[in-house]
């Protein structure tokens, strides 16, 4: 289990070829110092385990690392709302996913709720337009809660935010087997503020591009 | 090396004849405790000198051994005990072995226990002896050796044996906790493990993704949780002494919040196979998938009622989560909780004597409270008062303590309590530490 990798960004859904894995040795060095919000994967023998009783000293953890600056938007490309083909295609995934500055953008939900309104709705609509225009994207739609809720509750709750998301994104035309849905309940907050403002910002829908 | 095994004796009596005929002051009531007759309403006092150094190389041993036990039967809340500053009164200057009853019984203890701790040929074997004070006599001897590493084992060991001779009473001494704990870093949480007193806290995934809601297989030898490492919430089992894992193929979707079943035979879990959070079962060894709920709403958080025949869970059906019962074929369904504005994380007692179920407990939207329904009165009783959040509660497999989260230190820790409320007590301290559950009481070797 290499920590370099525990530290991708991505999760790499079997269905990605060896271009995604070039691309993600390609990105590795600047994926390992980016912050990110969901846990690593591990892609060993899932039946490996450490023993309870003969537990060896568990690897240091690796030391925090410093959250880069962001660096520069290129001048006079819009990467959220570029409509060129040729712009995305020359991106790699780790730049669509960079977060805070995602491809496609959080929508956030009521307290306790898994309800689209207005605001969601419209996002999600540039969405499917988006996924549209390139139909070979596919994405994983994450469900994050606050803090405020239980965690086994929470993991439900975020599963079925992702899966109204992945509902409506279907009733706009976006064939199911291009998107996945995940919940990481409130494990891993955008924002790690106690207060209203944080909370909100913590309901959210995020996409993950997998593929383009 | 799985199971430490104490190879004991029983020892001979050795009571000292008085020639003064006592009446029995204690009996053992129908629920089995040892309790003061000619008073009930006065607790029985514990007197428990620290152990006898038997041999020079046992002194730390000894130490250990004897503050563990005092911890342990503090823990147990069934005794009062007697404060050590009193022994010296009755401690004899002689005979070390010599039992003053009389100046005993003038210090307030009812019940004596006696130790001697000592190392021979690399061995820890201590002896223990407990005597009823007014009765003149000893009530139980027992002779204790093991590897000297496994010394707080031992005391843990001697404490059960202690509460079980003195008070028919199953102590949880030896018992182990689970949890999930970030303290490895903020984005990967570990399933741990440790004694129930915090002590001996170890990792038993280190996998760097999620793992979270560890629950027990009634052996004690297995626990299935909760990971992402494939990518996915899935449920995975971790056989604690093989080093072994597994995955357990529950269909298409997450699977999330396992609880394993009383009989080990199965594990309940949240699904979203069909689209939608319901409640599934499957086969502890895998296969025999089925579904138990069919609603729209989620349903999620399930846990096993003692005999195996319910499951209570938490639902939104009516809105916002509150908890339900129903039998383990999906009938029978009925509603538990009405206070509250968002109840989950139930968990029922697997006591004899009470018929209860904790969860954690909100009004409006502060912070949670864990509560305890009790099935007989249908009254709900508030454990914790409003310092922080307190979540997951989770039943001692005596059903006398409870463990659970609480957020009053400033971030999320494990805490201890009694069924009443009382004993507050935190267990850890590095990193947040939550969704923890009691294991069962070890099988008995002896």
């Amino acid at each position: 289990m290499s920590a370099s990798k525990g530290g991708l960004k991505l999760r790499t859904p079997k269905a990605v070829g060896s271009l995604l894995a070039t691309v993600v040795l390609a990105s590795l060095a600047s994926a390992c110092g980016g912050k990110t919000d969901r846990p690593p994967v591990v892609t060993s023998d899932p039946g490996s385990l450490d023993t309870a009783e003969t537990t060896p000293e568990p690897p240091a953890p690796r030391p925090p690392q410093p959250t880069p600056p962001m660096p520069p938007v290129d001048t006079g490309e819009d990467l959220v709302r570029s409509d060129d083909p040729a712009g995305i295609s020359g991106m790699d995934l780790v730049d669509l996913n960079e977060p805070g500055r995602e491809f496609l953008e959080d929508v956030f939900f009521g307290f306790d709720s898994a309800s689209l309104d207005g605001a969601a709705r419209a996002i999600l609509d540039e969405h499917a337009r988006t996924l549209n225009q390139y139909p070979d994207m596919k994405v994983l739609i994450e469900g994050h809660c606050d803090e405020r809720g239980t965690v086994e509750y929470n993991l439900a709750l975020g599963e079925r935010r992702a899966n109204q998301v992945y509902n409506y994104l279907m009733s706009l035309g976006i064939a199911s087997n291009r998107m996945r849905t995940i919940t990481y309940g409130k494990e891993f907050p955008i924002d790690p503020g106690h207060n209203e403002q944080a909370w909100t910002r913590n309901r959210r829908g995020r996409f993950e591009i997998t593929e383009k | 090396m799985g199971v430490v095994v104490f190879a004991i004796a029983v020892l001979p009596p050795t009571t000292r004849s008085s020639g003064i005929a006592s009446e029995t002051t204690f009996a053992q009531t129908d629920s089995g405790w040892f309790i003061n007759i000619t008073d009930p309403g006065r607790p029985v006092r514990m007197a428990i000198p620290d152990f006898e150094i038997g041999t020079a190389d046992a002194s730390s041993f000894s130490e250990t051994i004897s503050s563990v036990v005092w911890n342990d039967m503090e823990f147990a809340s069934i005794y009062r005990l007697v404060p050590k500053r009193n022994y010296h009164i009755a401690q004899s200057e002689g005979d070390a072995r010599a039992i003053d009853f009389y100046q005993w019984e003038s210090v307030g203890a009812d019940i004596l226990i006696k130790g001697v701790t000592e190392i021979q040929r690399e061995t820890l074997i201590t002896e223990v002896r407990i005597y009823a004070i007014k009765a003149q006599e000893m009530v139980f001897g027992k002779r204790y050796e093991g590897p000297a590493a496994a010394a707080r084992r031992m005391a843990h060991r001697i404490a059960d044996d202690i509460l079980m001779q003195a008070g028919n009473y199953r102590g949880i001494n030896q018992t182990k906790l689970a949890f999930s704990s970030d303290r490895r870093g903020e984005r990967s949480k570990e399933i741990y493990i440790m004694d129930y007193d915090g002590f001996n806290q170890r990792p038993l995934t280190a996998n760097r993704s999620l793992n979270l809601t560890p629950t027990w297989a009634p052996s004690g030898r297995a626990l299935a949780y909760v990971s992402y490492r494939t990518g996915t919430p899935a449920l995975h089992l971790a056989h604690i002494y093989e080093g072994r894992g597994e995955l357990i193929e529950t269909g298409a979707g997450m699977a999330i919040n396992p609880s394993w079943s009383p009989d080990g035979s199965r594990i309940a879990f949240t699904s979203t196979a069909d689209g939608n959070s319901e409640l599934y079962l499957v086969n502890s060894d895998g296969g025999g998938l089925r579904r138990l709920t069919d609603h729209p709403g989620i349903d999620t958080s399930p846990c096993w009622s003692p005999t195996g025949r319910e499951i209570a869970f938490t639902s939104d059906r009516t809105g916002a989560p509150q908890i339900y019962a129903m039998d383990t074929d999906g009938l029978n369904l009925r509603r538990i909780s009405y206070e509250g504005s968002y109840n989950d994380s139930p968990s029922w007692s697997p006591s004899r004597q009470y018929s209860e179920l904790t969860f954690a407990s909100r009004i409006e939207r502060g912070p949670f409270d864990i509560v305890v329904y009790d099935f007989q009165t249908r009254q709900t009783r508030q454990l914790t008062t409003g310092r922080g959040s307190n979540e997951n509660p989770g039943w001692s497999p005596n059903g006398l303590h409870i463990v659970f989260t609480s957020s009053r230190s400033g971030s999320d820790q494990i805490w201890t309590m009694n069924r009443d409320g009382s004993n507050q007590k935190r267990l850890t301290r590095d990193g947040n530490n939550k969704t923890p559950q009691w294991g069962p009481i070890p099988i008995e070797d002896s």
